[in-house]
């Protein structure tokens, strides 16, 4: 794989350089390549992402260049191979969103998405979950800032059909 | 976190990786959450995807235990503990009173000899009662001793209710059809109960085929918005004759014949017991006799043109009888399960999955149905199985 290197600036002025193939896991990325408005020595500024959370995106991508690119099949790699390879991606991503802060994932899932890498916000979406998933209606409505519409009769009825879920 | 919001589609996105336990506390977070979890076709329909990828997809079973009240569960294994139970009704009923259809992720559960019909949704847990159907205002009075609850009656012998469940998918909507016969006066009438927040009751509909077309066994199956039902025609101081394969379209609320090979129809007015069911997306049907079993599955829904795909020898019982239900999972495998009548000693339950290529039977256990009783703990245990069985957190 050629490693052409393209160069990302985030709305805070960071620049980052990146390897082309890495960049390519952001479709957006993907497509100003494809139509050729990339500069070679222009970096590409990138409005909504700050240079903080860009770090984090270009250490996903980083480590994930090799896999899940479709175009490339992948030679006979044994399944425990595979099975191997996955499990190391995975314990790397655990690590990776290991000790961040829901409100970096919140900003990171907005750049992912922002972005649009689908295998990112599919990760974070599923750390965020993990996170809420045993917590309160209290607690999940301040971390999403959601007002309670509901009044205290609606909500009560609801909770009662779903008694079972408080348990 | 002040003052961050995210979009609604990335709200979507987190709330599909949560477990149904967690979604149904969440309902009460606002309106637009409730509304999303329980009434969006797009969300439910990516929950229940989401449970058809699961890597190891055990069958779950409904368990039916009619002693010493008549309550069912919904598990992969068996505990006569388990929880949650649903009660049907509060005391012990004969083995074959209640039967269960099973329609993405809802559970309809009805009685030829009670008036009950009941909607669950085990996801959920949702139970939705559907109130009594008004022609039906004959019941025996004789037994009032055995009814504790005024609700549930048992009904006249010479009416019969059956009904089918189906799910029709243009507009995402579940329907019961209910055809209550009179066997004295040779007379059908027709109902619907379409279930969603704003109907209450059962509505009686303009049956398009002859009335004398009495549904024949209690089963049906609805594939994409169609329920298949077979049926005998009734005449006056004669024994049955002829049979056909009906169909219903839950939309519409139309009727329609289906042709059916000869064999087919006389299988269904032969043999013991015969249902319908969903041969990989196509209609089969599974007639059973008491040493064999035969297939036929109707390959083109237009053409309706049929092939009788194998007669099969059944699975040999340690004990000797045989009750049992049967079918087909979805990646084509037959399968058969014996019902456990009030058993002296324990003994384990199993399903037996056919291969049709080695023309044999292998059978797999069901976790925890292998039960010490003794007199004075009797249970009585109805299996049916579920194999495409889905998480859907719609809300009716």
């Amino acid at each position: 794989m050629s490693s052409n290197m393209i160069m990302l600036k985030s709305s805070d002025g960071a620049s980052f350089e990146i390897e082309e193939a890495a960049a390519r896991k952001s479709k957006i990325i993907a497509n100003m390549i494809e139509v050729e408005c990339v500069d070679e020595d222009k970096a590409i500024p990138l409005q909504n992402v700050t240079g903080n959370i860009l770090a984090l995106v270009i250490e996903y991508c980083n480590k994930h260049i090799v896999d899940d690119d479709d175009d490339v099949a992948t030679e006979e790699a044994s399944e425990e191979e595979e099975e191997a390879k996955k499990k190391k991606v995975d314990d790397w991503e655990a690590e990776f969103m290991n000790s961040m802060s829901l409100e970096t994932m919140f900003e990171l899932l907005l750049a992912a998405n922002y972005l649009n890498i689908k295998s990112l916000i599919d990760l974070v979406c599923q750390t965020i979950a993990n996170n809420i998933k045993d917590k309160t209606p209290e607690e999940v409505r301040k971390i999403f800032s959601i007002e309670n519409d509901f009044t205290p009769e609606e909500e009560e009825e609801i909770r009662k059909e779903n008694a079972w879920a408080f348990g | 976190m002040e003052d961050f919001e995210l979009p609604l589609d990335l709200i979507i996105e987190i709330l599909k990786k949560l477990p149904a336990k967690s979604l149904m506390r969440f309902r009460c977070i606002s309106k637009e959450w409730s509304s999303i979890i329980s009434n969006s076709r797009y969300f439910t329909e990516s929950i229940m995807s989401r449970s058809l990828r699961l890597p190891l997809k055990l069958p779950v079973f409904i368990f039916h235990c009619c002693v010493p009240a008549t309550r069912f569960t919904v598990s992969s294994t068996f505990s006569l503990r388990a929880k949650p139970s649903v009660l049907l009704i509060g005391r012990s009923s004969s083995y074959h009173s209640f039967k269960y259809q099973y329609v993405r992720g809802f559970i309809c559960c009805s009685s030829s000899r009670y008036d009950f019909v009941m909607v669950y949704n085990p996801t959920t847990r949702q139970c939705v009662p559907l109130p009594e159907i008004k022609p039906m205002a004959v019941y025996i009075t004789r037994s009032w001793q055995l009814v504790p609850s005024p609700k549930i009656k048992p009904m006249a012998q010479i009416q019969k209710r059956h009904c089918y469940f189906g799910y029709d998918n243009v507009m995402n909507q579940y329907k019961v059809l209910a055809l209550v016969t009179d066997s004295q006066k040779l007379t059908q009438t027709f109902h619907v109960f379409a279930l969603g927040k704003d109907c209450h009751q059962w509505r009686k509909i303009q049956g398009n085929i002859d009335e004398k077309l009495f549904p024949i066994g209690d089963e049906a199956v609805c594939i994409d918005g169609t329920i298949y039902y077979g049926a005998i025609r009734i005449k006056e101081g004669e024994k049955y004759d002829e049979v056909m394969l009906l169909s219903f379209d839950v939309r519409s609320e139309r009727f329609y014949h289906v042709s059916a090979p000869e064999t087919l129809l006389n299988a269904i007015r032969n043999w013991s017991d015969r249902k319908p069911f969903n041969h990989m997306g196509k209609l089969g049907w599974i007639s059973r006799n008491e040493n064999n079993a035969s297939i036929w599955i109707m390959e083109d829904a237009k053409k309706q043109e049929w092939s009788n795909v194998i007669t099969f020898g059944l699975p040999q019982y340690e004990e000797g009888d045989f009750m049992a239900s049967s079918g087909v999972t979805p990646d084509g495998e037959i399968f058969v399960v014996k019902h456990k009548t009030s058993y002296p000693h324990g003994m384990p339950l199993y399903v037996y999955y056919y291969n049709m290529k080695q023309k044999n039977f292998r059978k797999v256990e069901i976790e925890g149905a292998q039960l010490k009783t003794t007199k004075h703990n009797r249970y009585s245990v109805r299996v049916f199985p579920i194999h495409d069985y889905v998480e859907n957190t719609m809300w009716l």
